[in-house]
């Protein structure tokens, strides 16, 4: 079971005494129960492209690897639904799934060999959740390996399913710190007949806000709306100035009527409507990838009619910095990108511009250089709800085995 | 004159409720003993709090007391989520019922609980946004109970049930504590306790404010009548949408018993010859909506549709909903009593389940009308039966839980909307392990440690727990 040839893992800065790669779910089980036992603390890894994520991990003692669980269990196109283990790459099951004219409506920014089991995990998404929202969205069923060695199902394989307490919410984005995914089920959506993209660059933000709420607003509900700052735009090839970008897909008549009429809201809201075509998703998703490499990663969330206000906010604080800015702008959703060094201060005044947006408005930190994280919370305040969070990871990883340290509030 | 309170725990209750949000005298406390399914228990006593902070100390007296609380919205439930199932302080939400925010330009609202889901889509509609979930009860049925069952309803297949739509809850935890989870901002970081809360049945706390999304009402709606000469060719049409890629928005089937029962009540526009009829709604952009009706009227002719008919108008398209959301009101006039099943299906299955449901109608005896969401393979078997025949309860309960064997089977959910309650607890062991269920008593636990909140609902009665895992043994999977 031990697979001598995977690599040592490091997570900011500590590295686990032992990699093993099961090739079951039983073995994972066995692993981590065994490890449980003896005191021992894990940490799950998929595609090990996203180990940024979280605090530094108080010990790690053994890495667990999914990525030799990787079969495909069930995938029957007419129920549009698939069950596969987590160790499958995210991109492999996007090329199977296409093959039969339907894909996973989740878009995140991650490379190839992310897994299913580490996108779910994460939680991470992109410019389609505007349409067809985020993991917990899609996932309709979960298997996970418990820290005791059980393996537990919640959900099912069915797209509407009220059956027992919905154990998928609380798995999507724990970062594997209350139980081992091992297998998932998804609903799937058909590949829209047609797509259409439409780009217009604006000078000011003002003019972006007023554009992106009647877009967001209106019925012509497009696939995603995105807000690239000037810098993200030339990094795709556009012209330096703030840049909405949208996607439409449907029936091609349908498509037609959606980029002439995005088009004209553009340009209506002063915007200048721009030449593109679609391959500019392609640029958006490699720019994306790029700026998740850089020292320091930030994701700020407030109401969506904040979005440029988020936008503003991360440009003027990390001014000078050559900051990549991004934003689901129909979502109240905003990224940058940049190099270090940025100060704990800079990034705590930063959180607390970014609380006065909203009542439970947030910024995590995705990534940033380890000695960062000794000073600055990489999640934030949870409010309220913390207690509840750690009575939770009590319950289930009461030796606290999985991933400890890691996530949010310390759990 | 005055009659003296019989429990401790009313005298409690008098110190933090005035005595017109009350009840404790047996007569007034026969109404609150059942709600939309077949069981029934007596609460010792219903408390009406208008505040978050009346909720609290409700809850406060009963954990104080070690006396058991079941919150209750509207009492549509289908499977006993708001009876008290071990007596105790029954909490109803129905006066906390304002709309307390309508947040257009962030596409939101924040509502009390007892707001009735179709009072939040008319107070919204004015603005252009609408709340999606709509549950077939939706004229009486709250959005606090719809959070506690995780609701659906025929538009779901595309826009998702209750749990997609709620960005935020108030709750007020099974101690008194309150917290407040999500809100109007997305992905707030830690657990999605929102997701776990959606659905939940009320067993890990009462829900006392809501934020929930709203989104542009569409363009254009077109309803299509397809009418089929069996269940098959209409179960076929489904599969047919599916492989040419159509999503509608609702894909509604239901059998000639329904047909016959809508068209002699308040007849809707459905040929009582039909074996079945399926009904669906394409929405969106105009052309994307002209090219989807098209579309669906194909699939619909080659699957071996008798006639395929386009509403021609909204009061058109307004009756053969006002068919379909009165279906059950209308198999009550045909049957003294019927009896409600939930059950999903994957799409595939639906011919073959559908087949076996006709079966145990005749082994059992009993008529069975279907009329479900096909689109997402969640049936609704009504089954007709009468009360004062002696013995039939029982027979009716097998015959429901037969059916539920047959969806476990073909790898499918014990309930897609209604929940499992006090009705089919027992049945959790045909699609969850032994195991499964502890894992999600281990989070009940973690929550309501005292078990106080909403007991003997969702999982298996600890007695009857051993023997029925016996019986589903190894082999059963989903």
């Amino acid at each position: 079971m031990v697979d001598t040839s995977a690599p040592s893992r490091v997570i900011d800065g500590v590295r686990a005494a032992r990699v093993v790669r099961p090739e079951s779910a039983d073995d994972v089980a066995a692993a981590l129960r065994e490890a449980n036992d003896a005191g021992q603390a894990v940490a799950p890894i998929g595609g090990a492209t996203q180990l940024d994520l979280g605090m530094p991990p108080t010990r790690v003692d053994l890495a667990l690897e999914t990525s030799a669980l990787d079969k495909v269990v069930e995938y029957e196109p007419a129920d549009l639904t698939v069950t596969v283990e987590a160790g499958l790459r995210f991109s492999e099951l996007q090329k199977l799934l296409s093959a039969q004219g339907q894909f996973l409506a989740l878009d995140p920014p991650v490379d190839d060999q992310a897994t299913i089991g580490g996108v779910i995990a994460t939680n991470v998404s992109g410019p389609l959740r505007f349409s067809s929202g985020t993991a917990r969205d899609l996932v309709i069923g979960t298997r996970v390996a418990n820290p005791a060695g059980t393996l537990t199902r919640a959900g099912g394989r069915v797209v509407k399913n009220v059956a027992g307490y919905d154990l998928n919410k609380l798995y999507v984005g724990s970062l594997g710190t209350l139980g081992l995914l091992v297998e998932l089920s998804f609903k799937l959506a058909p590949i829209p007949p047609a797509t259409g993209t439409v780009a217009g660059a604006f000078a000011d933000l003002d003019a972006v806000s007023s554009a992106a709420a009647a877009i967001v607003r209106s019925s012509l509900s497009p696939l995603a709306v995105e807000l690239l700052g000037p810098g993200a735009a030339r990094a795709a090839g556009l012209a330096e100035q703030y840049t909405l970008v949208f996607r439409a897909g449907g029936y091609p008549q349908a498509v037609d009527r959606q980029v002439r009429d995005l088009g004209t809201l553009v340009t209506n809201h002063g915007g200048q409507a721009l030449e593109t075509s679609d391959t500019l998703w392609d640029d958006l998703a490699r720019l994306r990838r790029e700026a998740q490499q850089r020292d320091i990663v930030v994701k700020a969330a407030a109401p969506i009619a904040t979005s440029t206000a988020l936008v503003r906010l991360l440009e003027k604080t990390l001014e000078g910095r050559e900051a990549t800015v991004w934003a689901h702008a129909g979502n109240g959703l905003a990224y940058a990108a940049c190099d270090a060094p940025v100060t704990a201060d800079t990034l705590e005044r930063l959180r607390s511009d970014v609380a006065g947006l909203g009542s439970n408005a947030s910024l995590v930190i995705q990534r940033c250089p380890t000695d960062l994280k000794r000073e600055v919370d990489v999640w934030g305040d949870p409010g309220s709800s913390l207690p509840l969070m750690r009575a939770l990871k009590t319950k289930l990883d009461p030796k606290n085995t999985l991933n400890p340290g890691r996530y949010v509030g310390g759990i | 004159m005055a009659v003296a309170a019989t429990h401790p725990v009313i005298d409690q209750l008098q110190r933090v409720l005035p005595n017109d949000r009350l009840l404790w005298r047996d007569y007034d406390l026969m109404l609150y003993e059942y709600d939309g399914s077949i069981d029934k228990h007596r609460p010792l006593a219903v408390a009406f709090p208008l505040t978050t902070d009346e909720v609290s100390q409700v809850v406060r007296v009963c954990h104080r007391a070690a006396v058991p609380y079941t919150a209750r919205g509207a009492g549509t439930g289908l499977s006993g989520g708001a009876i008290p199932a071990r007596g105790g302080v029954l909490i109803s939400l129905a006066r906390m019922n304002r709309i307390l925010e309508i947040d257009v330009d962030n596409m939101r609202a924040i509502v009390e609980p007892g707001v009735v889901n179709l009072r939040l889509g008319a107070a919204t509609a004015p603005f252009g946004l609408t709340y999606v979930p709509d549950p077939s009860s939706q004229k009486a049925c709250t959005i606090g109970g719809n959070v506690g069952e995780n609701s659906g309803g025929p538009h779901t297949l595309r826009y998702g049930v209750t749990t997609n739509h709620t960005l935020g809850l108030e709750v007020v935890l099974p101690g008194g504590e309150v917290v407040r989870l999500g809100g109007t901002a997305a992905d707030s970081p830690g657990y999605d306790l929102i997701g776990l809360l959606v659905g939940s049945e009320g067993t890990l706390g009462i829900v006392t404010r809501i934020w929930v999304r709203l989104v542009p009402v569409t363009e254009t709606v077109k309803t299509i009548l397809a009418v089929f000469p069996d269940m098959e060719s209409a179960s076929a049409s489904v599969a047919g949408m599916i492989a040419r890629r159509i999503v509608p928005a609702a894909i509604e089937m239901m059998d000639n018993l329904t047909i016959r029962a809508i068209e002699s009540r308040s007849p809707a526009g459905y040929p009582v010859e039909a074996e079945a009829v399926v009904l669906i709604e394409v929405d969106g952009l105009r052309e994307e909506v002209e090219a989807q009706s098209e579309a669906v009227q194909e699939v619909c002719a080659e699957s071996g549709a008798l006639s395929v008919r386009l509403a021609k108008n909204e009061a058109e398209r307004a009756a053969l909903w006002a068919g379909r959301k009165g279906a059950f009101a209308a198999i009550g006039r045909l049957t003294p009593d019927y009896y409600t099943v939930d059950g999903v299906v994957p799409r595939t299955k639906l011919p073959a389940t559908l087949a076996r449901i006709q079966e145990i109608s005749r082994e059992s005896g009993f008529r069975i009308a279907n009329v479900f969401h096909a689109g997402d393979g969640n049936l609704h078997p009504l089954i007709l039966w009468d009360s004062d025949i002696a013995g039939a309860e029982e027979r009716v309960i097998d015959a429901g839980a037969e059916i539920m064997r047959v969806c476990a089977a073909a790898g499918g959910s014990l309930s897609g909307e209604h929940g499992i309650g006090m009705e089919k607890k027992d049945l959790m062991p045909l699609i969850f392990s032994q195991d499964d269920v502890a894992q999600m008593l281990s989070i009940k636990g973690a929550i309501d440690p005292a078990g106080l909140c909403n007991p003997d609902k969702v999982f298996p009665t600890a007695g009857r727990c051993l023997e029925l895992f016996a019986r589903r043994g190894r082999s059963a999977g989903w």
